[in-house]
């Protein structure tokens, strides 16, 4: 066995001593705090130009308003090609809106590349992963979302636009910034008591509180802030976009009017063609996290009942990665998507599992339990109570009349664009690192198959038995069940030649006292393959029967394995 | 039967349809016109025709009217019938249906939708594959053993084999029936070697990708043939583009390997929560009566298979919303037993026809196999069916086809506003009243059309010009108008100076546009 990785780190671990309680970091990053596009773009080149040697920067493809969906490949080139390594990939955003993902793509590369050579984990990560690293994949409403006024749900689609309603005009209605001050809130109306249906907290005013049974509300609510702008009698039916990328991979794609959004058909975005593009030409990848908000979940598929149920083994795979997240997010709950959440056709972690056979997670980012990290929710008032005591008012738009045109005598206000979804900016950090952490968590457990040296024993005849084992001692199998049961990419591989070798035949031993018990490969014995790989935590005992002599070499390939070779003498 | 040794091989070069469709255009007096719409695997370009009359509506306010065809790369008789369509509306002034077409509607024609297929000889695209998965693509391919030009069939004795030779036609082999007490007395195999020494053999053929199992609906995922991701392939997202890029297109034909016109589709009764399994059971009487038209006019009988997953045909209807007749155009007839005559076998069948057409079939010669004792190349080429259609019967064949399909396409739907009045309230206040009627067969919007919720239903554009409004709405929809005389009315009440003009605009995606205008 001979793994460069083992020689590049030990050099670099002999010119480190690790220090507690202080940090020298290389690049200093602030990740108490969000970044636009262009500061995502900035990051990136920062992050890029700090360590060269590591970091690439890949142009995946424009979106739709022309803006790049950026990449950060990184990878030890004295460990290999990133494409001769299992490669993680991880990306975010897709949601425009979902925002945070981005910052925790960043803070993940920045963190690896810190901590490289001064924790030997972080090393491995390093040595051993590829990494490839989307830090914002709807890159144009990231643009818009910090640039213009928001809600936080606002503006998940992308930028393309589309005629939501159907009228022949596209985004012709959206909400409107009416009182201009940087966010999109609610419009809420008095009316005569007992004809509306919502009232103030009697101890929060401003906080609105649906009414119920014999109690009288006195006002109404209209909606997001925002007029009749195409003066059809509806207001901001037709808004930016209209659809949701997330809904436009492969797998399980259904049209529109089955799955809101998916598209006009699987991949038609430019951002999502360049990223399925990318991934299709890379099957080294062995795992994959996608970000959204928000929640607190750790998502994996099916997103829709029809698919059934993924095979045990995957299941067991899945389950123990879904629970050393729950350990490591706290009030994050691992979780099916079409059991636990709702059903999604076309979702991306759908595509990269069930189309390609790559364990994959969504994590939806910050439950609002991390407020006050009970596990209780949150009632209304204390929310109130909270955003008074702990973020003085920031995350809340006092109520101000306004006059529209439609409704007469309004107010204006609510929750502000950055909240509800995001953790609060002196929480950013840690939600960062824990997210981040459950990255390396699965990162740490792709697999690592290791080729051992030939065991050359006597058989009858003058024949030889060449018996070698491939070792994995991760989680993760080389290949997923699923991969071998629908036949994705190409099953792992062993061969073995030499100039005066011949090989009679091959396969699997199946007894460990008894040589001649040998499930037999049928044709092709030199080159043995195995559909399952190298299962997890696992071996793939493989015996040759052969003749001749002189030395001879034994070559291992698998997809998401480095390819590895060992030499032996008959 | 022919005495002298047949080699019944069309020796026609396999070319594209550029030249054809630039004559077209040339002759056409301005009513055709070609794009390329997108560029094949192998870079070949694909062309769309488009047909009408440029007077008149704009084209995308005219119902539109989408021919698919060579999608299948050797399904070249869906090619000529599509390219005969838009032959035979150039020459077809005297027939009132297909004036009317290229005045009131648009005709699009996709005619070679896999050039890469015709051109190399094949089922599917130019994209290499490795079906057997040993990290080679397209390396062990059917083998022309004779040099003939074409893949035809192998035989070579094998006590394990499970063919024998036609004892009442001995140029066909066919299976042996262990119920007569038949053993079989040959394989049989399409002509090949083990071309990469893996002890297989044709386990990688260069087929390319299917492109009529690669789109979206019913999409067979990890069959490669298909494609890595469902409308993966250029061809098929040049055609997508082009679809949805065309929202007046509300009926579609598509003529290669699959079939919905013979058969009966399966019905589905649409479940929201899921994507369908046939098309609705609202569409079932239109699949009903345009398939029992096309059996009418074509003489066509038998089944049309049911394989649809991935085809163009359920991706037009399931996926995109839009009515879609798909069919073989022709295949070998089901045989019939002839007077004291036993029946003829499907093999003996095909031979005759072979003879008929003269192509398709090459008498039995032994050669050198590397691998097999005594092989004889010879039998049928490997060709789709539609190909053995005779040159003599073709005429008649795209006749027959060309009249159904005009026919169907002069049952599409036509809204307008039949009736625009003003009645004087007094005081300057008028009541305006509109009726919308759909005179086509069909209904605005089939029932898919309406699902999809692509197609809104028909929408009514008021505008009172200097009058106000004061009760009424600007924008609002109709009712999905039925066929033959469905109607709608509408009623505003305005007030403004006698005089006004005032403006009712109809609008639909395909079932026809119209703008009245009426004075106070």
């Amino acid at each position: 066995m001979r793994l460069p990785l083992a020689a590049a780190a030990a050099a670099v671990l002999a010119a480190v001593v690790p220090s507690q309680g202080r940090k020298d970091y290389a690049l200093d990053i602030a990740w108490n705090r969000l970044y636009d596009y262009d500061e995502v773009t900035t990051l990136c080149d920062r992050l890029q130009a700090t360590w060269p040697k590591f970091i690439t920067k890949l142009a995946l493809g424009q979106s739709s308003e022309g803006r790049t969906v950026w990449m950060l490949v990184v990878n030890q080139p004295d460990t290999g090609a990133d494409t001769a390594k299992p490669a993680f990939y991880s990306d975010a955003n897709i949601h425009g809106n979902e925002v945070q993902g981005a910052e925790t793509n960043l803070y993940l590369v920045w963190y690896l590349m810190e901590h490289y050579g001064k924790l030997d984990r972080v090393t491995e990560l390093v040595d051993r992963v590829a990494w490839y690293i989307v830090p914002s994949v709807n890159v144009d409403a990231r643009a818009h979302w910090f640039a213009e006024a928001n809600t936080s749900s606002s503006f998940r689609s992308g930028a393309m636009p589309l005629d939501s309603d159907g009228d022949g005009l596209k985004d012709e209605d959206p909400a409107d910034d009416l009182d201009g001050d940087g966010h999109i809130t609610r419009m809420r109306k008095r009316v005569p008591l007992g004809e509306g249906t919502h009232r103030e907290m009697r101890d929060h005013p401003g906080v609105m509180e649906r009414v119920r049974g014999d109690v009288p509300g006195d006002w109404i609510l209209l909606g997001s802030e925002g007029i009749d702008n195409d003066g059809d009698g509806r207001v901001n039916e037709d808004g930016p976009g209209g659809y949701d990328m997330n809904r436009n991979w492969p797998s399980g794609w259904a049209p529109g009017y089955i799955q809101f959004g998916a598209g006009n058909y699987p991949l038609s975005q430019p951002e999502t063609r360049g990223i399925a593009d990318f991934i299709l030409e890379h099957p080294n990848i062995a795992g994959a996290q996608a970000f959204h908000n928000a929640g607190g979940m750790i998502l994996r598929g099916p997103g829709h009942a029809e698919y059934g149920n993924y095979p045990a083994p995957d299941v067991r795979v899945y389950d123990e990665l879904g629970k050393d997240g729950e350990f490591m997010l706290p009030f994050y709950r691992y979780m099916v998507i079409h059991k636990d959440l709702y059903t999604v056709w076309g979702g991306f972690v759908n595509w990269t599992y069930e189309g390609l056979g790559i364990f994959s997670f969504t994590n939806e980012m910050w439950s609002s339990r991390r407020m006050m990290q009970a596990a209780d929710r949150l009632s209304a008032e204390d929310r109130r109570r909270w955003d008074d005591l702990l973020t003085l008012g920031e995350n809340y738009r006092p109520w101000q009349p306004y006059e529209h045109p439609l409704y007469g005598a309004i107010e204006i206000g609510g929750s502000a664009q950055m909240t509800g979804r995001l953790p609060p900016t002196w929480l950013m950090e840690e939600e960062l690192h824990r997210n981040a952490a459950f990255v390396m968590r699965h990162a740490e457990q792709m697999p690592e198959p290791i080729l051992g040296e030939p065991l050359v024993r006597v058989a009858a005849g003058g024949l030889r038995y060449v018996d070698v084992e491939v070792r994995n001692d991760r989680l993760i199998p080389t290949r997923s069940r699923l991969a071998a049961d629908k036949k994705i990419g190409l099953p792992d591989r062993l061969e073995i030649a030499g100039p005066s070798l011949r090989v009679i035949a091959g396969g699997e031993p199946i007894d460990r006292h008894r040589l001649m018990r040998i499930e037999l490969q049928q044709r092709d014995p030199a080159r043995l393959r195995r559909e399952g790989g190298v299962p997890s935590r696992g071996v793939w005992h493989a015996r040759w029967i052969v003749a001749g002599a002189g030395p001879f070499t034994v070559h291992y390939r698998a997809e998401k394995g480095r390819d590895q070779t060992v030499d032996g003498s008959l | 039967m022919l005495g002298l040794a047949l080699t019944l091989v069309s020796s026609a070069v396999p070319q594209g349809i550029g030249d054809a469709v630039e004559a077209l255009c040339a002759r056409s007096d301005g009513i055709a016109t070609s794009e390329r719409i997108g560029t094949s695997r192998g870079g070949r370009p694909i062309l769309a025709l488009t047909l009408a009359r440029r007077d008149g509506p704009s084209l995308e306010r005219r119902p539109g009217v989408l021919v698919v065809a060579g999608v299948h790369g050797q399904h070249r008789l869906g090619t000529d019938l599509a390219l005969h369509h838009a032959e035979a509306l150039l020459d077809g002034g005297a027939d009132d249906r297909a004036r009317r077409l290229l005045e009131q509607g648009v005709v699009y024609v996709v005619a070679q939708l896999n050039p890469d297929g015709t051109a190399l000889r094949r089922p599917g695209n130019g994209t290499a594959l490795d079906l057997d998965r040993d990290g080679s693509t397209d390396e062990d391919p059917h083998d022309d053993l004779n040099s003939d030009g074409h893949i035809a069939q192998m035989r070579w004795p094998d006590p394990e084999g499970e063919w024998i030779i036609d004892p009442d036609e001995p140029r066909v082999m066919r299976k042996a029936d262990p119920a007569k007490g038949e053993v079989g007395t040959h394989a049989v195999a399409l002509e090949g070697i083990d071309n990469d020494g893996d002890d297989r053999r044709d386990e990688d053929v260069a087929d390319g990708v299917l492109l009529h199992r690669s789109f979206s609906h019913d999409f067979a995922e990890h069959d490669p043939r298909s494609g890595q991701v469902a409308l993966g392939e250029p061809e098929a997202r040049a055609l997508a583009d082009f679809v949805f890029g065309h929202r007046n297109i509300g009926v579609a034909f598509v003529y290669g390997v699959d079939d919905c016109l013979l058969g009966k589709p399966k019905a589905d009764k649409g479940d929201k929560r899921r994507p369908l399994r046939g098309i609705l059971e609202d569409d079932a009487e239109l699949y009903a009566s345009v398939g029992e038209l096309y059996r009418d006019k074509t003489g066509r009988s038998g089944s049309g298979g049911d394989r649809h997953d991935g085809s163009v045909w359920s991706w037009l209807y399931c996926d995109v919303g839009v009515p879609a007749f798909a069919t073989s155009v022709w295949s070998v007839p089901p045989s019939k037993a002839e007077k004291d005559q036993p029946k003829p076998t499907p093999e003996q069948a095909r031979l005759a026809q072979c003879e008929a057409a003269g192509r398709g079939f090459v008498d039995w010669a032994s050669v050198e196999h590397p691998d097999l004792e005594d092989v004889e190349v010879g039998g049928f080429v490997d060709l789709p069916e539609s190909a053995l259609l005779a040159d003599d019967a073709r005429g008649e064949v795209l006749d027959q086809h060309h009249d159904w399909w005009l026919e169907v396409c002069s049952r599409r739907p036509a809204c307008r506003i039949a009736e625009l009045t003003a009645k004087d309230l007094g005081d300057n206040a008028y009541e305006i009243t509109a009726t919308v009627a759909n005179d086509g067969r069909a209904p605005a919007l089939s029932a898919i059309s309406a699902k999809s919720r692509r197609f809104p239903r028909p929408r009514l554009i008021f505008d009172a010009g200097g009058a106000t409004v004061v009760a009424g709405e600007l924008r609002q929809r109709t009712d999905n108008l039925t066929g033959l005389g469905g109607r709608a009315e509408r009623r505003w009440i305005v007030t403004g100076e006698p005089g006004t003009t005032v403006t009712l605009e109809l609008i639909t995606d395909f079932a026809g546009c119209d703008r009245k205008e009426i004075q106070l």
